[in-house]
């Protein structure tokens, strides 16, 4: 069975100020990124901060406009989408954030906040379903459904991350973009919700992209990972290929700089130049 | 005798609703020399050991005990005593590299303080020494950097300038509060393998803070894992990751995505699980009864260990003949 692209990036570029005025300098954010996601696939995008990894999820969830280039969704391209097609594609596309605190509203209480995507992109449902999908998402995301009227700054970090991906998750969306999910989380917690993210993308069937800039993790999580490297894809791999045989330069860099949980290979690695 | 010594060390932290144990009768010593991690999650108190240590904790935070360092008591002194050792025998190293610089004042200035203030130097040869400094903790440019303020340098190089500052009066002993959380992988290697040159010109003691056991594998001696404000394990390096008994350790190197697994049960598991600890990390006002592990215990919740003491009795940190020091009950009735 040939696989189905859900999503293609072709040539995206994306550049910050343009005009060069003052002290500021022209900012090549991202410099002719493409690439395709299959459908149930995950796709890892490593590289240090400022690479533009985060610009990249803007673009793909059109909240940062791209210099040129296309993005395109099932082979439609999604820049010249009607008003109404892009809400449709809103439905489609969510987004976990970083800071799992700071990507709630503190003023709302957590069934609010879940409710939220519903009362905005489906006006039509009553609010007895509502209520009834705020309680069953609550369940399956391993909350007590009566904490429900509690707000953000009552739960601990791993908490909130569920409160943000139960609020993704509740229009079922067909790509989840998760902008570093874990890096703000406790060791522990961490495989916590990685597990979580995981038993979701089975049950569902739907393609992910992770950013992330731990390899450990995205070796963990993803089928491909893409190596981004000041605004450039330097390589794309399937995920066990990249970590066995890296071709690019800077994916070894970026390799080596993982610890290691054995202190002999730890030591000798820290000894190496 | 150790460089420091702390003593049955508590603190507790006053608020409106009740009383916060935030570090629950700790002793620990360090050695001259020593490199010693810290490891614990978020709410373990492994920063409040140090916070009262330097006299830091906030109004509303008390702490009992006794620290001794170089035989002097330190623990709830006047500022004014304090003030001679903080940043002088004792340097800091914090999280955030941004927070801890003064975003008013260029570098140099900032380092230079510190030696007019503990070394009374004239202002001439303090700028000398700190740009020697900031040489050796390998920024370039140290001359032009001398000027910058902050915000011009990346997040590596400002901890590298946090770094600097510790190192100006040559203190005995470093505290680095996860000196490397706010930062790239590829430089928290380089700020690792800084820390390692350090101590091996300086001959410095070193505490590093963390909740990342890989990434103090390769640099220390000793491991202290904390848990709900108490010590549970304690061993060399080797024991800790080779040999680790407290189940909340092993659970705690399970979950690093980073241990190499190979064993066949590896390929059995579905892509994508990591071995994850069960349920939250404990309340800090409402702590659990007993072993404050024990709700998130694996032995326990699977029914393979269950014991009474678990439940109602606080297990104490027990010395075994190999130097490692365990506090659970499991452990204690096997060894």
């Amino acid at each position: 069975m040939a696989k189905k692209a859900l999503l293609s990036v072709e040539n995206i570029s994306v550049v910050f100020n343009k005009n060069g005025k003052g002290k500021n300098k022209q900012v090549n954010a991202l410099n002719d990124v493409s690439f395709t996601l299959n459908q149930n696939e995950v796709l890892g995008i490593v590289g240090e901060s400022g690479c533009g990894k985060s610009t990249l999820a803007r673009t793909i969830l059109q909240l940062q406009p791209a210099s040129s280039g296309t993005v395109k969704w099932k082979d439609q391209n999604i820049n010249s989408f009607s008003k109404t097609q892009q809400k449709e594609l809103r439905k489609k596309i969510q987004l976990i954030f970083q800071d799992p605190l700071d990507a709630l509203n503190p003023r709302m209480t957590v069934a609010q906040i879940i409710a939220e995507p519903l009362r905005n992109l489906m006006p039509d449902l009553s609010s007895e379903t509502i209520q009834k999908k705020v309680q069953a998402s609550l369940f399956s995301m391993g909350l007590q459904v009566d904490q429900q009227n509690r707000y953000p700054h009552e739960f601990s970090g791993g908490q909130c991350q569920r409160i943000g991906i139960a609020r993704a998750m509740m229009l079922k969306p067909e790509l989840l973009v998760c902008d570093e999910p874990v890096s703000a989380l406790d060791v522990s917690i961490q495989a916590q919700i990685i597990n979580l993210l995981m038993d979701l993308k089975e049950q569902t069937g739907m393609s992910m992209i992770f950013i992330s800039h731990d390899l450990s993790i995205v070796r963990h999580v993803c089928d491909r990972v893409l190596v981004l490297y000041k605004g450039k894809v330097v390589e794309v791999a399937e995920a066990e290929t990249l970590y066995t045989n890296p071709q690019h330069a800077y994916t070894k860099t970026l390799l080596n700089a993982v610890p290691l949980s054995d202190p002999e290979l730890e030591r000798m690695r820290i000894a190496g130049s | 005798m150790s460089l420091l010594s702390i003593k049955n060390l508590s603190v507790t932290f006053s608020t409106d609703e009740a009383q916060i144990n935030a570090v629950r009768g700790i002793s620990l010593d360090i050695q001259a020399g020593e490199i010693l991690a810290i490891v614990g999650e978020s709410g373990a108190g492994k920063s409040q050991v140090f916070h009262a240590l330097m006299g830091l904790l906030p109004a509303n935070g008390q702490a009992q005990g006794e620290i001794e360092f170089n035989g002097l008591s330190i623990l709830n002194r006047p500022p004014n005593v304090l003030n001679k050792i903080r940043g002088k025998d004792i340097g800091m190293i914090f999280q955030d590299p941004m927070t801890a610089l003064n975003p008013y004042m260029r570098i140099g200035r900032q380092l230079t303080e510190v030696l007019e203030i503990h070394q009374q130097m004239i202002r001439k040869v303090a700028t000398k020494i700190a740009i020697e400094i900031l040489k050796k903790v390998h920024i370039k440019q140290a001359e032009e950097r001398f000027n910058s303020y902050p915000h011009e340098l990346s997040g590596g190089m400002r901890q590298r300038v946090v770094i600097a500052m510790a190192l100006l009066c040559q203190p005995q002993l470093i505290i680095a509060d996860e000196p490397t959380t706010a930062l790239d992988v590829t430089v928290q290697t380089e700020i690792i393998r800084l820390l390692k040159e350090i101590h091996e010109i300086q001959k410095t003691s070193i505490v590093l803070i963390t909740h990342d056991l890989p990434l103090v594998a390769g640099l220390c001696d000793r491991i202290v894992v904390m848990y709900a404000g108490r010590i549970v394990e304690m061993g060399t390096v080797d024991d800790i990751f080779y040999r680790a008994k407290h189940p909340y350790t092993q659970a705690l190197l399970m979950a690093s995505p980073r241990t190499l697994k190979t064993t066949s049960t590896e390929k059995n598991q579905k892509k994508g699980r990591l071995s994850a600890i069960d349920g939250q990390p404990p309340d800090p006002l409402d702590l659990p009864k007993g072993c404050a592990f024990h709700p998130r215990c694996s032995f326990v919740r699977s029914g393979e260990y269950v014991n009474k003491q678990c439940l109602n009795e606080i297990p104490e940190l027990k010395q075994y003949n190999s130097g490692q020091q365990i506090a659970c009950f499991k452990e204690h009735k096997n060894g």
